[in-house]
């Protein structure tokens, strides 16, 4: 099985799952396809990540799930966002724009000096 | 769902992923048939993604942070199952745990009892006490002046201002002999204030404060079943109280025996008293929003405005505290504080014997622990179930714990002779010694299971796997432990039995040295004169005289004898300056007043000088006898008689100046109560202020329990309204009066003999662990022709070594106990010695048996089996 963490920094699976299930409550089989397609199949989260990570997202009180039909017509567990999940979201990804932000300008300049 | 309902709703739980991760993997299956592949080799496929369930289930469950309940439940389990397989340690250790927290908690439901619980009052937070403060802010009670201007003063922050005055009196029906009885002369609205109302009948509020009312009294519950029968018709008759017909207008609850265990109220306007006599304790209820603060500042500047327009007030304010503070024991007493350490000390060492029992135990299971850590367990998780396993310990102690300390406060209450404590206080095992005890519970499983716990999680895999089962060595670490909780244990218990020591010194000393009395032969009885009919010091001293000359004449009585307190116990104390250049300092000593024939009652010869005459005190000049005792810390010269002593004026009194007497005789120093040094006493003639309270002491050719009912036929004779009460021997008033000292003795043998017999125990455990440890080595000893002596000296010298080290604490220990509680004579070099002696001799001779043991160790069969 191929390990997701070596394809994603650490901590970005819980920001890109609450990205994901802010723009409408969602299940998780869709939640993975949802971040395949996004990506264009560069990210793709494995359901041994998913899962854990779904259930303790739950048990931080950031998401909240409950149960309803789906587009088939099977009952299946849709994820919300709580008010303390979009605001843990919007900080998250605030810092992640920061940091990447910077990380784009670092290598910038050094192959800048380096040329 | 909630952290609560995955608890417990864990196959729901289950249920949902299992629901959840299926709708998954039956969507990655449809995907890979809409590819095109057959429906087994979607599966497949959908199967590989997905990777290891199990593995996926496992990590959910720990993310929902439930887990560990179910760990915990399954700790448990196994636990429960370990130690009732091992049924020798588990009793061992239950048992020392239940011992250590049974007699700790029993401790501290006295103390809860006595100076935590408090007053049954409503919302008693509420309720203040009152004194005015004198000159050296000591609190004294108020006069009648003082409380109607309090009454008067209309203090917001008060809802009312109380106030009562206990007095011994005299109740008399038709029926059943006259009794005496504890009067409480109480306020009008004083029962209103502590929201407490008659069983039967009224209180005296429409009686009001005003004098010259019709007289009437509130009887005590308790009064009324024992005299009364509990007649339901009471309210309305008439009995004699003090001489004077009284009408019964209530019966109170027989648990209500405010304030100092009355057995009836009278309303304090049938007192009569003069207006500035200070004999008034006063409460207060403060008001709906009043502060203690307000309620200090308004009652002293009342004070104060009375007292500029009065001389005979004092200036110093008001003191007004808490009721509960002036009522309960105060537990920062160094007393009181040397009650609970002396338990926590116990618990103490019980925890350092289980720590130790589990040391031992944890060698034995050193395979078991490295079986578990090679097949995966954490340490974390290994640590958790050996404190699981404390836990249970402790929680089992604790109930046992329980069981002891309700039949040790059974004990304790049935030691204490009635009366013996205020009426308030409950011997019960109330909430507050609930949550101490399973607190206490929690502190022995951190105690006595943590190091061993980690100890035995730190064991190295690959020692122990190599060596034989049951032939783990003991790991220095393990061993240091060991050694640490014993030497604890030694010197705590050191500690406790040199307190012990003392305990007996004192009783021996009171029993066996110095002067005795013949207590068997001597009568004494109380008597209390209504104070209605002998109102002048005169009309009292008359009777003790008629009294005196009619007992004398009855058969079998040789000395008759009026004091105000008996050899054991009562007397008041007065200041005495012991230095007459230096005024400012004074030591309080307990002073007698007493009668001419005193001593001849008691049968005990005066050292020097001599008794007091008929008349002394009636000319003005003090005469004073003291004990040998007294002269030796106070007076300078060799010759006492003729020396004086100067004495601060007796609280109360009118003339504030010093009192300067001159000794006239020296009487031998008898222990009153069990101490190592007798106590200072003076002497004073009684008649100047002959007192309307006394005892009086009869001395008998022999057997004096006859003569009791033709003294109380002498008492009738001169006035029917006197009852004489608690007749009784000298040596039954002595064993009363002793009760306190008796069960302090009760309750440190109890501490000293459990310490002694666990760290015993202990010990030789422990001996006999490392007896089976060594026995390889022991066993090649001896077949390389040690002698069986030898290997015996070579156990028990490691137990003398350790029992030394244990002395040497205890005896730093019991310093340090002297220095911060007190208790003179604890680290005496006899005291230590015998202590010590006793330790080793105990110890060594129990730990000589599984030594002797080791002597017959088999070394043929030993090397054989290894």
């Amino acid at each position: 099985m191929a390990s997701p963490k070596s394809d994603l920094p650490q901590g970005t699976l819980d920001m890109l799952i609450l990205q994901v299930v802010a723009l409408e409550p969602i299940h998780g089989y869709a939640i993975a396809q949802r971040i395949r397609q996004i990506s264009r199949d560069v990210v793709q989260v494995p359901q041994g990540s998913l899962y854990p990570a779904l259930h303790r997202l739950e048990n931080r009180k950031v998401l909240v799930a409950e149960w309803k039909q789906s587009e088939t017509g099977r009952d299946a567990k849709y994820y919300r966002l709580t008010p303390r999940g979009r605001a843990y979201l919007k900080s998250e990804a605030e810092s992640w724009e920061r940091l990447s932000g910077a990380i784009r300008l670092i290598l910038r300049e050094a192959r800048g000096t380096s040329r | 769902m909630n952290w609560w309902h995955r608890v417990w709703q864990r196959w729901r739980m289950e249920d949902e992923l299992d629901a959840e991760l299926r709708f998954h993997f039956d969507h990655l299956v449809s995907d890979y048939l809409a590819l095109g592949v057959s429906k087994e080799e979607a599966r497949r496929r959908a199967s590989a993604e997905f990777g290891g369930i199990e593995e996926l289930r496992d990590a959910c469950r720990d993310a929902r942070g439930t887990r560990w309940v179910h760990d915990f439940a399954q700790d448990v389990r196994f636990s429960a199952r370990l130690l009732s397989k091992e049924r020798a340690f588990t009793l061992v250790a239950v048992l020392t745990l239940s011992l250590g927290i049974g007699v700790n908690n029993t401790l501290f439901s006295i103390v809860n009892a006595l100076c935590l619980h408090g007053l049954p009052i409503e919302k008693p937070d509420r309720v203040v006490d009152i004194a005015a403060r004198d000159e050296r802010g000591r609190a004294r009670p108020l006069s009648r002046r003082e409380f109607d201007d309090l009454q008067g003063g209309q203090s917001h922050a008060l809802e009312g201002v109380a106030a009562y005055v206990n007095r011994p009196a005299t109740l008399r029906d038709q029926a059943v002999p006259a009794e005496r009885i504890n009067l409480s002369y109480i306020s009008a609205n004083a029962l209103s204030l502590i929201r407490q109302q008659p069983f039967l009948g009224r209180d005296f509020r429409s009686d009001g404060d005003r004098p010259g009312r019709a007289a009437v009294v509130l009887l005590g519950g308790t009064l009324w079943r024992t005299r009364y029968s509990a007649d339901p018709g009471i309210v309305g008759k008439f009995v004699t109280i003090d001489g004077r017909p009284t009408t019964v207008v209530g019966v109170m609850p027989e648990d209500f025996k405010f304030p100092d265990n009355a057995d009836a109220w009278q309303p304090l306007s049938a007192l009569d008293t003069p207006k500035d006599a200070r004999i008034l304790r006063s409460f207060a209820r403060l008001a709906h929003e009043g502060t203690l603060a307000q309620a200090q500042d308004n009652i002293t500047s009342i004070l104060q405005r009375q007292s500029q327009s009065s001389t005979r007030t004092i200036p110093g304010g008001a003191i007004v505290m808490s009721i509960n503070e002036r009522y309960m024991s105060r537990i920062t007493d160094p007393a009181w504080l040397a009650f609970i350490t002396a338990g926590l000390l116990l618990v103490l060492i019980a925890c350092s014997n289980v720590a130790n029992l589990l040391l031992a135990r944890g060698v034995r299971r050193g395979h078991e622990i490295a079986i578990r850590l090679s097949l995966g367990a954490t340490r974390s998780r290994i640590v958790r179930q050996l404190l699981v396993e404390s836990a249970m310990l402790a929680a089992v102690g604790g109930v046992v714990a329980l069981a002891i300390s309700i039949a040790g406060l059974k004990l304790f209450a049935a030691a204490i002779p009635e009366g013996g404590l205020p009426y308030w206080v409950r011997l019960t095992i109330d909430a507050r010694v609930i949550v101490v005890l399973v607190i206490v519970c929690m502190g022995t499983v951190l105690l006595s299971g943590v190091a061993p716990a980690l100890q035995l999680a730190r064991t190295n895999l690959n020692l122990t796997m190599k060596e034989a089962a049951n032939n783990v060595s003991t790991s220095r670490g393990a061993r240091r432990w060991t050694w640490v909780f014993l030497t604890l244990q030694l010197a705590l218990t050191v500690i406790m039995l040199s307190g012990l020591g003392i305990t007996v010194q004192s009783f021996y000393l009171l029993q066996h040295r110095g002067p005795q009395i013949d207590a068997k032969h001597i009568l004494t009885f109380g008597i209390t004169l209504p104070s209605e009919t002998y109102r002048a010091s005169e009309q009292r001293l008359a009777f003790y005289r008629s009294l005196r000359e009619r007992v004398t004449g009855v058969g079998q009585a040789v000395a008759v004898s009026v004091a105000n307190a008996l050899p054991a116990s009562g007397g008041q104390p007065r200041e005495v300056i012991p230095n007459d250049r230096d005024r400012s300092a004074s030591v309080p000593v307990r002073v007698i007043l007493i009668d001419d024939a005193y001593f001849t009652a008691l049968g005990l010869p005066l050292l020097a000088g001599r008794s007091f005459t008929p008349a002394e005190g009636a000319s003005g000049r003090m005469s004073i006898i003291v004990n040998q005792r007294f002269a030796e810390m106070f007076l300078p010269r060799a010759e006492a008689v003729g020396q004086r002593v100067r004495l601060r004026a007796a609280p109360g009194s009118p003339n504030p100046a010093d009192e300067i007497g001159t000794v006239v005789g020296v009487a031998p120093s008898l222990r009153r109560q069990p101490t190592l040094e007798p106590d200072p006493l003076m002497y004073l003639p009684l008649p100047p202020s002959a007192m309307s309270t006394v005892v009086v002491l009869v001395r008998a050719k022999d057997e004096p329990s006859s003569l009791a009912s033709s003294v109380r036929e002498a008492a009738r004779q001169i006035d029917p309204n006197v009852p004489l009460y608690r007749v009784m021997t000298l040596e039954d008033a002595n064993w009363e009066a002793r009760w306190n000292a008796r069960v302090s003795a009760g309750i440190i043998s109890t501490l000293a003999f459990i310490a002694l017999a666990l760290a015993t125990v202990g010990l030789a455990a422990l001996t006999a662990h490392a007896v089976a440890q060594r026995s390889r080595e022991l066993g090649i000893r001896l077949a390389l022709g040690a002698e069986r002596k030898e290997v015996v000296l070579l156990v028990l010298r490691r137990v003398l070594v350790q029992v030394a080290v244990g002395l040497i604490f205890g005896a730093i220990g019991a310093k340090a106990w002297e220095r911060i509680f007190g208790g003179a004579g604890l680290t005496t070099a006899a005291n230590l010695a015998t202590v010590s002696l006793l330790v080793v001799f105990v110890t060594v001779g129990v730990s000589a048996w599984p030594a002797a043991r080791a002597a017959r160790i088999d070394p043929l069969l030993m090397l054989r089996d290894q």
